[in-house]
């Protein structure tokens, strides 16, 4: 891929996905209450059948200073938590909000109230910024569900990279009809100096 | 699956004129019991006799509820399953704006290297779109201002 770094986020958006994101939280916490929720949930009728945990970015915070110099920086992973039960717009808040109430951690509480503003749930799956996109880290039960369809759409997203980056389609055409046309034929176009990359990294 | 051992006893049984349930009690004192419902159609095959008129009769109700409930869910599953939901989002001048594209196949790679390209309008940030509909007319979602380098967004 391009040194230059992608300019948009790439993710899932899915209402019938339950999905959770859990920013600067350690991996046993994630753990904890994935495995928490599940017992919780199927107990009261909702089957949530499995779990798979994904690490995201890791930041870079709360530098060690020494002598006004700055020695170290901690760092904090953050996770992705996908759940395999098909589950409806409600009950995909009622889990997410539960999580986030009983976790009592605001960037989970966070999470929760922008998935509901936008009345989706949205998950990263592309790269950000220099970071790479989210890997898988731990999986539990079923994963033949909405997992399943999860996984299908992240290929989606890394094919997509990958094509663009072994192609090489040009983006300096005069106008999107000439691009739509290049995308068409897998060619690059004549009057195109520059390729895609250069300009957009994609 | 019968053996055929078991299938050449019960036509034996069957035309020496014993009922379905001798045979089903035979088989099992001969160690070759099997499946009652499968026994059952190869009875009636051997007796030349019509399969039974409403089977379900004898299915309670809440179980026949049930099972089309299951089949209802599976075909749902299914449906969802066609399609791949990709979102799009960044932020232009700071302002946060998303696509949301919901397709398959070609028509989805192609208008997610649209989006790429430019934002949707200021008038509408947040557009959940098919990318089919996109494709025929991009010109009334996309702008043509282009993304912030380095987007401080969160999903």
């Amino acid at each position: 891929m391009s040194d230059q770094p992608l300019r948009v986020r790439l993710g899932n958006w899915d209402r019938n996905i339950c999905q959770c994101d859990f920013d600067d939280t350690p991996f046993e916490h994630v753990k904890y209450w994935a495995s928490r929720a599940l017992v919780w949930f199927k107990k009261i009728g909702i089957d949530l059948k499995g779990f798979i945990i994904f690490e995201s970015s890791q930041k870079e915070h709360h530098p060690v200073e020494v002598d006004g110099k700055v020695v170290a920086r901690l760092t904090e992973p953050s996770y992705h938590l996908v759940f395999d039960g098909a589950v409806s717009w409600a009950e995909n808040l009622h889990v997410i909000n539960w999580i986030a109430l009983e976790s009592q951690n605001e960037n989970v509480q966070r999470y929760a109230m922008m998935q509901a503003i936008k009345e989706t749930s949205t998950i990263r799956q592309g790269p950000k910024g220099d970071k790479p996109s989210p890997r898988i880290v731990y999986r539990f039960g079923s994963q033949e569900g909405m997992i399943q369809r999860f996984l299908e759409h992240r290929r989606f997203i890394k094919q997509t990279l990958k094509r663009n980056e072994k192609l090489g389609i040009p983006v300096n055409c005069p106008d999107v009809d000439c691009l739509l046309k290049h995308l068409d034929a897998r060619e690059p176009c004549v009057n195109c100096t520059r390729l895609f990359w250069e300009l957009y990294a994609f | 699956m019968p053996t055929k051992a078991q299938v050449d006893r019960i036509r034996e049984l069957s035309r020496q004129g014993k009922s379905a349930n001798q045979i089903d009690r035979t088989l099992r004192s001969e160690h070759m019991g099997m499946r009652r419902t499968t026994l059952l159609n190869y009875v009636r095959e051997f007796k030349g006799r019509p399969p039974p008129r409403h089977p379900e009769r004898h299915i309670p109700h809440r179980a026949i509820a049930a099972r089309k409930m299951r089949k209802k869910i599976r075909l749902r599953v299914k449906e969802m399953r066609k399609e791949k939901k990709i979102a799009i989002y960044g932020t232009v001048d700071g302002e946060g704006r998303r696509f949301q594209f919901l397709g398959k196949g070609k028509d989805l790679y192609k208008s997610v290297m649209l989006a790429v390209r430019h934002p949707p309008k200021k008038e509408k940030p947040f557009t959940t779109v098919d990318a089919e509909k996109f494709l025929e007319d991009y010109g009334r979602y996309l702008s043509r201002e282009k993304w912030d380098e380095r987007p401080a967004v969160k999903s």
